[in-house]
């Protein structure tokens, strides 16, 4: 199954990223910003297997953000959530 | 899930319809005053008229988006809703559905299953039995399906031991949840926010109570 890591804290204005590890093909994220979808930047790793999955919150987001991962065996998707800081 | 509606129309018959509409150039608005279509508002099941109210309150919000892109951010609601990939993977004309979208709709159909066998208690009982991302997923699960008779399991989650579970009660309530549903909760959210270590969960849960009180 997908694993996620990453902070529970984030900064409106800055970048915010999450590591994912033992995913299998058809790696796929969306990234939700006080309920609102965002873009997401997918980076794979081929060499350590991880893929680095970032977003931008934007300046003044309120609330958390929610990010949902999954590939194309794993039947349920895994999420990561971050509260944000202004 | 029950999808026919009074009178033969389903969630399904609708949701072609409008495709129909988009496809065809016109707009949301002009799809739903098509005689086809007005049985299916005033006619269908609540989840039907849930669906719809949304869709329209969202694209009168997001007027000056492009067309494409409203789709794009409400079909996970719509997958959600109707649980079925189907009719989504035909709005986007792509060649399949996504994994994560058929993740959501397969996990979204379980928690139905599980809601309409025992109702709000035998959610609750998945809920304590479950791992931490299961219950991370059940809270997503609840604005997704409007089961605000659930909400009471949000509201104790912010308690809940693992961090996680109560980051998504946190954000669920203050991101997904309208004020006036969370009115009857705020005494419940106020004892929490006086009992809690965490200083993130305290300063979050006052501003929410503000905007609850305030709304």
């Amino acid at each position: 199954m997908i694993s996620l890591s990453g902070s529970t804290r984030a900064e409106a204005g800055s970048s915010f990223c999450v590591t994912a590890t033992n995913y299998g093909s058809g790696l796929t994220a969306k990234a939700f910003v006080g309920g609102q979808s965002i873009p997401v930047t997918v980076t794979q790793n081929a060499v350590t297997h991880t893929a680095t999955i970032c977003i931008k919150v934007p300046k003044g987001a309120k609330g958390g953000i929610e990010i949902l991962v999954a590939d194309a065996t794993n039947p349920d998707h895994v999420s990561h959530n971050a509260l944000i800081r202004n | 899930m029950k999808t026919n509606a009074p009178g033969n129309f389903g969630c399904e018959t609708y949701l072609k319809s409008w495709e129909l509409g988009f496809r065809s150039g016109s707009t949301l608005e002009h799809t739903l005053a098509c005689p086809f279509c007005k049985p299916l508002i005033h006619g269908g099941t609540e989840d039907c008229r849930l669906a719809l109210t949304d869709e329209v309150n969202n694209i009168r919000r997001n007027k000056q988006r492009s067309r494409r892109k409203f789709l794009t951010t409400s079909i996970m609601g719509i997958a959600a809703l109707f649980g079925t990939t189907t009719v989504v993977h035909s709005f986007l004309q792509a060649p399949a559905p996504s994994p994560l979208l058929v993740a959501i709709t397969n996990e979204t159909t379980r928690f139905e299953t599980i809601y309409s066998n025992n109702g709000v208690p035998g959610i609750i009982s998945y809920f304590a039995q479950s791992d931490a991302q299961t219950r991370t997923n059940i809270l997503e699960w609840i604005p997704r399906k409007r089961r605000w008779a659930l909400l009471d399991l949000a509201v104790t989650a912010l308690e809940d031991k693992n961090e996680q579970v109560r980051i998504k009660a946190l954000i669920i309530l203050m991101n997904h949840t309208p004020k006036l549903v969370l009115k009857p909760h705020v005494n419940a959210l106020s004892e929490i926010r006086q009992n809690t270590n965490n200083r993130d969960v305290r300063s979050f849960l006052t501003e929410l109570i503000e905007e609850i009180e305030l709304s």
